[in-house]
């Protein structure tokens, strides 16, 4: 019997454990699959990839100071968001306007001197970067009471610019499909630090239809 | 269906009025090429893997892809207006030999982009034709020279006005003996003031002036009549009858964009009553396809013809000669070259429109022609009422005063007479298109000192010592005036790019004059009008483009026939039956015009109205000619005149005159990456007896053939009424024979279909009584849209990009067809059956009734083009940009990247609200959607809604005929909703149920029913 037994163990090569190794496979397989896929959703998305970038810049200008302390408008130095595609980036001249003034001794305000004598432009790091088949217009966005805050975040506290939102077409979607939440009253748009006193959802429906706002999901909205 | 509403028969080249050639012709039955799928370049696709799997594995290994850290550079201080992503428009204006146009520059970000018309300019009126368009793109050729040169040695700014000095410094002990100037045409007072300073100040210096196109003999006939030089404009707008003999007045360049807009005005019948168009000419001309009876003629007949009808009007008793007719010693032959029937006919047809109507004759018609054109216009009580002579504002100068041929015949002469010793060529290609017997060439590298004032690289320039480039208008200050007397300045809106100088600049360089360009208009302007409020005015003048738009014609007396004019004119005529062989006649180019835009990409690339070649000229002849010499499409031929000879191949063209031939000049240089080894030098053949006028020659078969890259058989319509078009009388009787002519039981989608009733819905309409088929339009899409050219061998391939195409029909016998023009682009079908066939939705329509194609979703299936009815999706089989022959190596490498890149000088060109589009993805029209997001987005911001005044298209923008309407079709105040209620109205292809959004309004024609009667009778 035990000799027949033996026989009978003989027969397998393999230990029983093997039995499972098939559906090791599978749920491995299966978790790398998952994994992959989670790289992608999650890794590979502009919510990781992009968010949190902060390059260096070579004037290291704090909106903290700025815009938190001092409490510049941002249309002092980004003069034409309200009327234009592009949002400009302030020329060395708007700099000067202050700076001839206050902190001359400043390394970094003599580079913008300098700057403004010679004529060379100050190199800046761009930090919101869309690609270039979307075509964004703040001109459309601010003046349908869409703040500053809702794509580039707290800008008044921090010493340097970060991108805070993604900045991808789903998230862009998000706001085109429903809108109500992230209208502001147009007088509010640069005051980042503003709270509704009633229920934001509510005001912004309100707003939404004073303003006219009829945001389009059509492919032509942004792509040309 | 009535017998009104029966479809004529159109055909797109001679060979498929037969349909078994058609059922051998795989290409019109092909969607596309063979091959067209694969790429058969350097690159193959095994070679491509290849560095596909090592870029991976590289990918893998390094690691080092980033994203590219992006700059921002602001101004460091901001110049006025200035604002980043908004356009701002400068007025200038462009002088192309006599032809001035009012312009608006789109600028950019200090990068002029695009060139509009100039609304307050009278000539432009808002539109411009395809040399203006495309003159943005000379502006940014990297071929343009770049540097001075002496003897091949680089020069420095501050070198050539040494040099430049050094040569003025050295005439001014002789006065000038030795000194000479070859001018091309020039319409700038300024420089005219220069010229006068640098006369009086060397006053032994001699001037000479040659142009290869000119209008020397319509001045000088005129001269002979009215002792003054002046050259006609007409209102086409007052002409109810206008014969042209042998006058492309819609399809040359001298004054098209006004002569377009005129004549079209009375092409609509809802609008005005209708013209009527006698064209009498050899080679199918823009102006031979508008008209409502097209006569062939050899040109040299062209007198013969205008004889017959002094005759006819004589016998109708309206013509008063001074002269009698008899004394018109002629030696006739037998028969009249026009059926004298059909001649009274015509005759009658413009006595009825007295003080109405419009002779006129092509500009190499001799002199004389011109001086009885005159005449036959003063008996039609037409002068000072449908035809206006300007005095050319500087005529006072000798050089204009003399003929082209005669100058160059002069400085040949004093060449040979080793009386030059210095020569500046200020302008032009002499070298290149002067007669091929003066010897031009052979005679200039000998002289002593040869200084050539160049854009590009020519043949001039090549063979001169000293060599100054020459700026762009776009990049220099000056002015203009036009023959009817329009004055309007031209301003800089780049900062020159390359070394050298401005016209006025080079002037003042040599009369060692340090005062700015700038400077020297404002003089020029400042004399004339005084310093009170000059500032003011000037800055009025710099906004408007204008300074005075005030046309001041001659008022002239009747004049009287001499019987000097009347032997002369017996002279030619007489002449004209000793005439044996085929008849020789030259004609500017539709895309190169004498030759100075030969390495302008677009321009080449664009189909001749006519023949629908790109890239290259051919020698056009008729069926039958082509037959009698057993030549065919493509066999080339050698052209024998004399000692001159040419080889080139032959276009066979149905409607050419029999036994004549014709070349277009300008092409066969070596000048440009692009336009070198292009066409065949005609100017080869030109001699100065017969510059203008026809000359014979004889044809030599060879055993050889060359690839013409004609657009003509793409996209064949099978048949189907596509172009609708009826004589005023059918439309009188029934208006909507268009729409009838087609019958469709009730059609349904299968698909839902979208109401697209609220909100905008843009829509276009396209006047076909109105298009002349001229190509403005084509070239500012591609101006606008960043569109690629693909060279020769990919039109050969069938893929070029144009979104536009203008397509061109025959139809009738082919020995004399009627052409018909129809502008095609994407018709923006509101059942899309593009859309319906995407696996990836990359083509879908928006709430506003637009196809839009999303290049970033387009993964390359071509379903969509096949799948397109009207076949005007463009697909990317290759980076075009990239492989531009102006393009240059990359200089960052990437993974999945091209390796080469448009060179960054054309890159300033492309209009940054439009994406480049790379390989692999299909496109097509977009109703300009930059333009419309634009005025919407404006719009809304001001809280008003778009009117049509925001949104002008394109190639609405540039029609100086007026032909497109675009607009929001639900506002019941836009000018495309009422269009689109005229009942001329159609759709292309309706019985598929497309609802198309561009509509067509059928072409109207006005035939003289007595003499279509007289016509039909003879046929039977």
């Amino acid at each position: 019997m035990g000799k027949y037994v033996e026989s009978e163990n003989q027969k397998y090569i393999f230990p029983r454990w093997v039995n499972k190794v098939p559906l090791m496979i599978l749920s491995f397989v299966f978790f790398t699959v998952l994994f992959v896929i989670y790289l992608f959703y999650y890794w590979f998305s502009p919510k990781h990839l992009e968010v949190g970038y902060e390059p260096e810049q070579p004037i290291p200008y704090s909106h903290r100071l700025h815009v938190g302390e001092l409490g510049l408008d941002c249309r002092y130095c980004h003069s034409q968001v309200e009327k234009q595609g592009h949002s400009n980036i302030p020329s060395s001249e708007v700099c000067m306007n202050c700076h001839s003034q206050i902190k001359t001794d400043s390394p970094h305000i003599k580079k913008i001197k300098n700057s403004y004598d010679s004529g060379v432009p100050i190199e800046w790091v761009k930090v919101h970067m869309l690609p270039d088949y979307a075509y964004f217009n703040h001109s459309r966005h601010v003046n349908s009471g869409v703040s500053c805050v809702s794509c580039h975040g707290r800008v008044d506290q921090m010493e340097v610019v970060r991108q805070v939102e993604p900045l991808s077409m789903a998230w862009c979607l998000e706001c085109h499909r429903n809108p109500a939440p992230h209208i502001r009253p147009k007088s509010q748009v640069t005051n980042l630090g503003w709270q509704s006193e009633i229920d934001p959802v509510e005001l912004g429906r309100l707003l939404v239809k004073e303003y006219g706002v009829n945001p389009r999901e059509d492919c032509s909205t942004c792509h040309r | 269906m009535s017998s009104l509403t029966q479809l004529k028969q159109y055909w797109r080249r001679f060979k498929s009025l037969k349909d078994d050639d058609v059922k051998s012709d795989s290409f019109l039955k092909k969607e596309f090429l063979k091959g067209a799928a694969f790429l058969d370049d350097a690159v193959s696709r095994r070679h491509f893997l290849k560095i596909m799997g090592a870029s991976a594995a590289l990918m893998g290994a390094g690691c080092a892809i980033r994203k590219p850290v992006q700059k921002i550079r602001p101004y460091a201080k901001n110049p006025e207006y200035a604002v980043p992503g908004d356009s701002l428009y400068y007025a200038t204006s462009l002088a192309i030999g006599e032809d001035v146009v009012g312009l608006l520059g789109n600028v950019s970000e200090g990068r002029p982009t695009k060139l509009e018309g100039n609304p307050l300019h009278p000539l432009s009126n808002g539109s411009t034709g395809t040399f203006h368009q495309a003159n943005i793109l000379s502006l940014y050729d990297p071929d343009r020279l770049q540097y001075g040169r002496l003897n091949n040695n680089r020069l420095s700014q501050s070198q050539m006005t040494d040099a430049l000095n050094r040569v003025y410094r050295r005439y001014l002990s002789t006065e000038g003996r030795g000194l000479s100037f070859l001018l091309e045409s020039q319409m700038s007072p300024t420089v005219y003031s220069l010229l006068s300073k640098l006369q009086l100040r060397l006053p032994y210096a001699e001037f000479y002036r040659y142009d290869p196109i000119n209008m020397d003999n319509v001045k000088h006939g005129l001269f002979n009549v009215a002792g003054k030089f002046m050259l006609p404009q007409f209102n086409f707008e007052k002409a109810d009858v206008v014969v042209s003999f042998d006058h492309d007045f819609l399809g040359g360049l001298m004054n098209h964009v006004s002569n377009a807009a005129g004549f079209s005005k009375r092409r609509s019948p809802e609008d005005a009553n209708l013209n009527r168009l006698y064209a009498f000419e050899s080679n199918y001309s823009a102006t031979g396809a508008r008209s409502d009876h097209r006569f062939r003629v050899w040109s040299s007949q062209i007198p013969l013809v205008l004889f017959q009808l002094i005759r006819s009007l004589n016998s109708y008793g309206v013509f008063d000669f001074g002269p009698k007719l008899s004394q018109f010693n002629l030696k006739f032959s037998k028969e009249d070259v026009v059926d004298p029937a059909l001649m009274n006919e015509i005759a009658l047809d413009l006595i009825n429109a007295k003080g109405k109507s419009v002779v006129t004759a092509g500009p190499l018609q001799p002199a004389i022609v011109h001086e009885f054109v005159y005449f036959i216009n003063q008996a039609l009580l037409n002068n000072n009422h449908t035809v206006h002579y300007y005095e050319d504002p500087f005529s006072n100068f000798l050089f204009n005063q003399q003929t082209s041929v005669k100058s160059m015949t002069q400085l040949v002469d004093n060449i040979k007479d080793h009386q030059v010793s210095t020569l500046i060529v200020l302008g032009g290609d002499p070298v290149f298109n002067a007669p091929a017997d003066s010897l031009f060439k052979e005679l200039y590298v000998e002289i002593d000192e040869t200084i050539c004032f160049s854009m590009m690289d020519t043949e001039t320039a090549r063979l001169s010592k000293l060599v100054i480039p020459r700026y762009h208008f776009l990049e220099s200050w000056g002015d203009t005036k036009s023959i009817s007397g329009i004055a309007s300045l031209v301003q800089p809106m780049i900062r020159p790019m390359h070394l050298g100088y401005s016209d006025v600049g080079f002037l003042g360089a040599l009369l060692d004059d340090s005062r700015s360009d700038y400077a020297h208009v404002r003089r020029t302007w400042r004399l004339k009008y005084g310093r009170n409020m000059f500032d003011q005015r000037w800055a009025r003048w710099l906004h408007d483009g204008v300074i005075s738009t005030v046309q001041k014609s001659v008022k002239l007396s009747a004049k009287r026939i001499t019987s000097k004019m009347v032997a002369q004119f017996s002279d030619l005529v007489s002449s004209l039956f000793t005439l044996k062989g085929i008849e020789l006649n030259f004609f500017e180019d539709s895309s190169v015009y004498d030759g100075r835009f030969i390495n302008n990409g677009w321009l080449q690339e664009m189909p001749d109205p006519i023949t629908k070649l790109t890239w290259d000229n051919a020698l056009l002849m008729s069926v039958k000619t082509a037959k009698k010499y057993h030549l065919k499409f493509q066999d080339m031929v050698k052209l024998v005149k004399g000692n001159l000879s040419l080889e080139l191949p032959v276009y066979v063209l149905p409607g050419h005159m029999d036994n004549s031939v014709s070349i277009a000049l300008g092409y066969g240089q070596n000048c440009g990456r692009v336009g070198s080894g292009t066409g065949f030098n005609a100017y080869q053949l030109r001699t100065r007896s017969d510059f203008d006028g026809a000359s014979m020659v004889s044809l030599v078969k060879l055993n050889r053939t060359y690839k013409l890259a004609s657009t003509q058989d793409h996209g064949s319509m099978e048949g189907r009424a596509l172009y609708r078009s009826g004589t005023i009388s059918q439309y009188e009787k029934q208006p909507t024979f268009a729409a009838d002519m087609v019958q469709t039981p009730p059609l349904k989608s299968l698909y839902d279909e979208v109401p697209y009733d609220t909100g905008y819905q843009w829509g276009m309409v396209v006047d076909l009584s109105r298009c002349d088929g001229c190509n403005a339009c084509i070239i500012s899409c591609q101006a606008e849209n960043n569109i690629p050219i693909v060279g020769k061998r990919e039109v050969l391939n069938g893929r070029e990009m144009s979104w536009m195409r203008i397509d061109r029909y025959f139809e009738g016998d082919e020995d004399n067809p009627d052409i018909v023009d129809q502008p095609v682009s994407c018709l923006h079908c509101e059942n899309a059956p593009c859309e319906q066939v995407c696996p990836v939705a990359a083509t879908v329509h928006d709430q506003e009734g637009i196809n839009n194609m999303v290049y970033n979703r387009c993964i390359g299936t071509r379903y969509c083009a096949d799948n397109c009815p009207v076949k005007v999706r463009r697909f990317n089989f290759f980076d075009y940009h990239q492989r531009n022959p102006q393009s240059q190596p990359k200089k960052r490498k990437h993974l999945f990247d091209y390796v080469r890149e448009p060179d960054p000088i054309v890159q300033r060109q492309f209009n940054p609200d439009v994406t480049v589009r790379m390989r692999g993805v299909m496109e097509k029209c977009t109703y300009c959607i930059q333009r419309i997001n634009r005025a919407k987005i404006n719009a809304k911001n001001q809280n008003r809604l778009v009117s049509d005044a925001d949104i002008q298209v394109a190639c609405q923008q540039t029609c100086s005929a007026d032909a497109i309407t675009f607009g929001n079709i639900l506002d019941p105040d836009s000018k495309v909703s009422k269009v689109r209620k005229r009942q001329r109205n159609y759709q292309l292809l309706e019985q598929l149920h497309l609802k198309a959004r561009t509509t067509y309004l059928a072409g109207i024609t006005n035939p003289n029913v007595k003499i279509v009667q007289l016509t039909d009778k003879r046929k039977l």
